[in-house]
């Protein structure tokens, strides 16, 4: 947990969609290195109920979906539980499976609301907070969708190469205001969300990776820790890639 | 009621605020001069568009309005005047 503990006063995370897996994960690292910590989700989870348990003066949950709602309000919530935003991980999305050629309409636009435009309105109200203070870190959860081409995900893959290209773009913009934004990009590890893969396609990316073996939620929430972490004071507008080797 | 004369006051003060040690104290601002005669980069008009959210309590550019097309500090009383006068008329009809 060191990596996160700076010695100076009690850091607030918004980490969107951390009702489970990394964004759970990540949530209880910074709880655990003495960080203020809120979250938003379409619902709750007895996973995350847990965690509400151990932690219930510095974790908080509202209910919350990234695709329709104010994100300022969601931002304006915390601050006054528990002050303002230091640190944004953009990690609410959805991943769905089904051949684009007969995606329905909606269900593209649905994907990139819920893995783009949210995220990206959610960043831009966290921004606006931070730039106030002069100071603040923004990591965008990304995908090696985002570097690979994969069939049955191209809406999803198209919205997290857009995250990617919002993570450099507001770097360049950001940084004069002391705010660093980076993306992290996870390959397979083990979470509810790569529970819809195949047996076959694990086999298939288990080959695949130099490391033989899919990552775990907790090799990716250290890497995320570090980027939000003062050890990471000189990275801003780069795409980290977790992935056991596998877009290698 | 915010009126035309505290509205430029209160983006006048929130430009000097920005300016800090770049403004020079005895100067006022000029209200038809551009942002960058004023000595406000870009990131320096966003933060004071941030500001004002705070201090008049609406940010009149989250619709179609937009920051680019508003270019004097003349301009950008206008849009605050125009959106606090809005909001008032809002509340008083509720």
């Amino acid at each position: 947990m060191s990596a996160v503990t700076t010695g100076a006063a009690p850091r607030v995370a918004l980490v969107s969609g951390a009702s489970r897996g990394l964004g759970l994960a990540v949530a209880e690292r910074l709880l655990a290195a003495g960080w203020s910590v809120g979250t938003f989700s379409r619902s709750s989870t007895d996973e995350l109920d847990k965690v509400l348990e151990n932690w219930p003066d510095t974790f908080s949950w509202t209910p919350g979906d990234v695709a329709k709602d104010d994100m300022r309000q969601h931002v304006r919530t915390l601050q006054e539980r528990f002050g303002p935003v230091d640190a944004l991980v953009n990690n609410a999305g959805v991943l769905h499976q089904e051949l684009f050629l007969t995606m329905p309409e909606q269900r593209i636009d649905e994907l990139l609301a819920v893995n783009l435009a949210g995220p990206a309105r959610l960043a831009q109200a966290c921004a606006r907070q931070m730039s106030v203070r002069g100071r603040g870190v923004i990591l965008n959860v990304s995908s090696i969708n985002s570097l690979r081409g994969f069939r049955g995900v191209a809406a999803y893959a198209a919205a997290k190469a857009g995250l990617d290209g919002l993570t450099r773009s507001l770097a360049r913009e950001l940084g004069p205001a002391g705010i660093r934004v980076n993306s992290l990009v996870p390959g397979y590890f083990e979470t509810a969300m790569t529970s819809q893969v195949t047996d076959e396609n694990r086999v298939r990316i288990t080959r695949r990776t130099p490391l033989g073996r899919l990552g775990t939620t907790d090799e990716i929430a250290r890497v995320a820790t570090f980027l939000l972490s003062d050890e990471a004071a000189f990275i801003t507008g780069q795409t980290i890639t977790v992935d056991g080797g596998l877009t290698c | 009621m915010l009126n035309d004369a505290h509205i430029t006051d209160i983006v006048t003060s929130a430009i000097i605020d920005l300016l800090g040690d770049l403004h020079d104290e005895h100067d006022d601002i000029p209200l038809d001069a551009t942002f960058a005669e004023v000595g406000l980069n870009s990131l320096m008009l966003a933060r004071l568009v941030i500001a004002l959210e705070t201090e008049v309590g609406v940010d009149p550019f989250t619709g179609d309005r937009s920051i680019v097309d508003v270019h004097t500090v003349r301009e950008l009383v206008a849009v605050y005047a125009e959106v606090a006068g809005d909001e008032q008329s809002a509340a008083l009809a509720r």
